[in-house]
């Protein structure tokens, strides 16, 4: 029934969208409003149509109806509520039927509220986004519906892939069609701008649109990067994959094309300049789309056996052909404009800004293809790797940096080196300095990344300097504090200050990028046991294997111990989860954040002991200002692009619901634990003090470690509850037996027990030496024991000589006190 | 297909129908206009009082 009531939804649209078409087109060919009127009404039932066939798919979904191919392909009954729902676009058809659904729904808004200036073109605009959600239909409807049928309905879906299980799934995608989708708007508008000559305005009145993609798109990157650092597991963000491409290109021209109308809006020009970058976001989405849905890129992360890309090929070269023939039919319209020859004046910035912008998108795009190119012209392909990107944008952005610097000082007219000089060279060459000799102090010293540093000082000056003179005149103003005149100049200036942010966003990107860019640090290590092991400035204590079935998985995690010049510093737990099944080996990395650096775990693999494990390490330098910066860059975009509302209320639900997205960022990325736990201690290394105590025994008396000084001890955690420590105790009493002559003690405490539980046992194994309870687990939480038994080792000067973790064997210890007893007589001689 | 997705099917077209045709639709007539017009019309009609009072025969 669902899976009808969807098809039938789907069918009504196709007709409804192609109705919306015709009759826009003959409302502007007879003049008649009421068709025009007519096409809207379509266009709005088409957003709720879609949106009901979104609903019957997500019912489906939600409801485990694996009768529907789709349903039982990407859902199970043992998926969470929230994983379900991003079912809905973990597939081909599914994310298709979501695009067309988001396609609609924007479309309908974009004509129902256009802003004054777009009104003549909603006539225009309805034929082509009508046309391009017909489009989404068709495709859905003919090559790839997500409401068929299975012969034989089983009783268990497949799921959804691991990789894709992870709450960020529920953002990223939608983020990124959202931005796809609102890139049509700006295009379909300047279109209608073209065909009604109206070409003047059309920037300003579809700003909001830009912004919203811009925003969108940087938010879906983002928020992929960071999928891609918690999950994948190979310690990168950024592999210059040609799908992570597919999404940057757009966002580049996008962000070309904001620069552009702002000169559109202040002097009149750069009219043929923003066509041109509206029409190949436009074309970039669909481009992006064609290539991985129709296997001419290989990637990861391109669809596997899809039909539909010749469709969106097709479309491509219509929208070209379309908009370049237009462009050449209006060429007239388009001369004019102030134009100005110098190339260091505001204008002249823009203009750089605009070719570089637009010199990275062609450049992504080559290597993107280079694979396929070299095919095709040479029969041998030809891979750009990130070091191939990284060589041939990595200048571009350094020009970008340097733009961004000056950018702001420029005035908006010529005599702008005059005013350069007079404002801000003394800050900029400030700024420049003092960067790159706070990476020297970071022991970051390669040449190339000081020059990066001296740049990101460059424009950070620049950028903070906008701030503090905007401040400085809003003080002088109202005579308010620093921080209400801040606040003034956000509220009064959103478009302004906004872009800054972004650009202090960018800055802070840069830096991050600069360190894990030039100081990649990466090994394999092997860890024994608790066996401390040097990696980098870390040293890494493996204690134990951990496994847990779960529903569909097996679950495997190291608990790794992290030092740092001898002080303890987190717990880590890298897990490896077995997919049965479908023989898939996920790997979940665990990491703590720092300031300077992230340290990375990665677990590789362990011995059937379960006592050896292999990880990967790395540490990712001056990583968290990535993330950083990607939040501010986030929140500039969001306080542009939001409307300044008539009512104050409504002005208060938005900033603290920006603030609140901002805050539940910020703590996805630094508060939620990424594997790490949370410990108050860990273990003493072998070599450093042993944490002293002191422990009422069971006898009455009262025990110091303090006072046994000059004394071998064995300190052994155990309890009458834990099998392995049980077997252990013989052992222990043989020992403490064999030595008595000797200058040692043993110590055995009782770690979660009860007072009779121990004294059963001490009776039950006859043991002699000395056992207290360890009341409120005070003396196992200064050890940092993760679990029982565990035995330390204190060499007389009262430093820990072994680290057991497991049970111990009279052999072994006893090898362990002959070595110590023989070290002690030969420092006493 | 079952005969609910085709009552529904049907429903949702008859909507959808219904909402697109609106701009077509006639204007309801306005009933405050077309009594007032009536009234002035009458008010044409009727015959003038006479100077004196009386009603002219």
């Amino acid at each position: 029934m669902l899976s009808e009531i969807g098809a039938v939804l789907l069918t009504l649209s196709l007709a409804l969208a192609g109705y919306g078409v015709g009759a826009a087109l003959w409302g502007i060919r007879t003049g008649d409003k009421r068709w025009a009127q007519s096409a809207r009404h379509a266009t709005y039932a088409l957003a709720g149509l879609m949106g009901a066939a979104v609903a019957a798919l997500l019912a489906a979904l939600l409801g485990n109806r694996f009768e529907v191919r789709y349903v039982a392909q990407h859902a199970a009954t043992f998926l969470p509520f929230y994983l379900k729902i991003s079912a809905l676009w973990a597939g081909q058809q599914g994310s298709l039927l979501f695009w067309g659904f988001l396609q609609a729904i924007l479309s309908a808004i974009a004509i129902h509220w256009p802003k004054s200036q777009a009104r003549p073109l909603v006539p225009w605009a309805t034929v082509l986004l009508n046309l391009i959600t017909a489009f989404f239909v068709a495709m859905i409807l003919f090559h790839s519906n997500p409401f068929t049928l299975l012969a034989v309905a089983p009783a268990e879906g497949q799921g959804l892939n691991p990789l894709l299980r992870h709450p960020g799934m529920i953002f990223h995608p939608p983020a990124l069609y959202v931005g796809f989708v609102a890139l049509a708007i700006p295009f379909a508008f300047a279109m209608a701008a073209l065909l009604t000559r109206r070409v003047a305005d059309w920037p300003r009145a579809l700003r909001p649109w830009m912004l919203l993609a811009w925003l969108s798109l940087g938010a879906g990157l983002l928020l992929g990067m960071r999928w891609a650092y918690d999950v994948l597991g190979w310690g990168g963000y950024w592999a210059w994959d040609p799908v992570e491409n597919a999404g940057l290109l757009p966002w580049l021209t996008a962000t070309a094309l904001l620069h552009g109308t702002v000169i559109q809006e202040e002097r009149r020009d750069f009219h043929l300049w923003n066509l041109l970058l509206a029409v190949a976001s436009f074309a970039l989405t669909l481009f992006g789309t064609f290539a991985t849905r129709s296997g001419l890129i290989e990637s990861v992360h391109a669809f596997a056996n899809s039909n539909i890309g010749g469709y969106f090929l097709a479309a491509l070269i219509a929208a070209l052909v379309g908009a370049g023939n237009l462009l050449w039919l209006r060429r007239a319209t388009l001369r004019g404009g102030a134009s100005s020859a110098e190339l260091l004046s505001r204008q002249g910035a823009f203009f750089l800004t605009l070719l570089l912008l637009t010199m990275l998108t062609v450049s992504v795009l080559v290597g993107s293809l280079l694979p396929t190119l070299t095919e095709i012209l040479a029969g041998q392909r030809f891979v750009a790797g990130p070091a191939w990107f990284d060589r041939v944008t990595g200048p571009q952005w350094a020009a970008l940096l340097l733009l961004m610097g000056l950018c702001p000082l420029l005035g908006r007219t010529a005599s702008a080196l005059r005013r350069l000089r007079r404002r801000g060279w003394i800050t900029l060459c400030a700024g420049a300095l003092v960067t790159p000799l706070a990476a020297v102090a970071l022991d970051l010293r390669r040449p190339v990344a000081l020059i990066g540093f001296a740049l990101v000082g460059w424009a950070g000056a620049a950028t903070l300097a906008e701030f503090v003179q905007g401040i400085d005149r809003e003080r002088a103003r109202t005579h308010a504090a620093p921080i209400n005149a801040l606040w003034r100049l956000l509220r009064r200036q959103r478009r302004k200050y906004g872009g800054y942010l972004v650009h202090a966003g960018v800055i802070l990107m840069a830096v991050g990028i600069l360190g894990t860019r030039l100081y990649p640090f990466s090994q394999e290590a092997t860890l024994d046991l608790a066996q401390p092991t040097q990696v980098g400035p870390y040293t890494l204590v493996f204690e134990a294997l951990e496994r847990e079935p779960r529903e569909d998985h097996q679950a495997f995690w190291a608990v790794v111990s992290v030092y740092r010049e001898q002080t303890y510093l987190a717990t880590l737990h890298p897990r490896l989860d077995y997919y049965p099944h479908t023989e898939q080996r996920i790997t979940t990395p665990a990491l703590r954040a720092g300031a300077r650096e992230d340290l990375y775990l990665v677990l590789a693999g362990w011995n059937d002991e379960g006592n050896r494990a292999s990880l990967t390490v790395m540490i990712n330098v001056l990583i968290n200002f990535l993330w950083l910066g990607g939040l501010v860059l986030l929140a500039g975009g969001m306080l542009a692009f939001w409307p300044r509302w008539r009512r104050p209320a409504w002005n208060a639900v938005a900033l603290v619901s920006g603030i609140l997205l901002l805050s539940i960022s910020a703590w996805a990325m630094w508060g939620a634990s990424h594997g790490a736990v949370a410990s108050g201690a860990g273990r003493p290394l072998v070599g450093q003090p042993a944490p002293d105590f002191r422990l009422p025994l069971l006898d009455g008396e009262m025990i110091a470690l303090q006072e046994l000084r000059g004394e071998i001890v064995v300190v052994n955690f155990w309890g009458s509850w834990c099998p392995p420590c049980r077997e252990e105790l013989p052992d222990l009493q043989q020992v403490w037996e064999a030595y008595q002559a000797h200058p040692i003690r043993f110590v055995g405490i009782a770690h979660k027990d009860t007072r009779s539980g121990v004294e059963r046992a001490l009776d039950e194994y006859g043991i002699t030496y000395a056992v207290g309870l360890d009341g409120g687990e005070r003396i196992a939480r200064r050890y940092g024991i993760t679990g029982t038994p565990e035995t330390f080792i204190i060499a007389p000067d009262g430093t820990v000589a072994h680290v057991h973790i497991g049970p111990l064997t009279a052999k072994m210890l006893s090898a362990e006190l002959d070595v110590l007893l023989e070290r002690r007589e030969s420092e006493l001689r | 297909m079952s005969p609910g997705t085709l009552l529904f099917g049907i429903g949702v077209v008859v909507a959808v129908v219904a909402y697109v045709a609106r701009p077509f639709r006639r204007a309801p007539d306005d009933l405050d206009a077309i009594i007032e017009a009536w009234v002035a019309d009458e008010a044409r009609h009727l015959p003038e009082p006479a100077e004196d009072g009386e009603e002219r025969v």
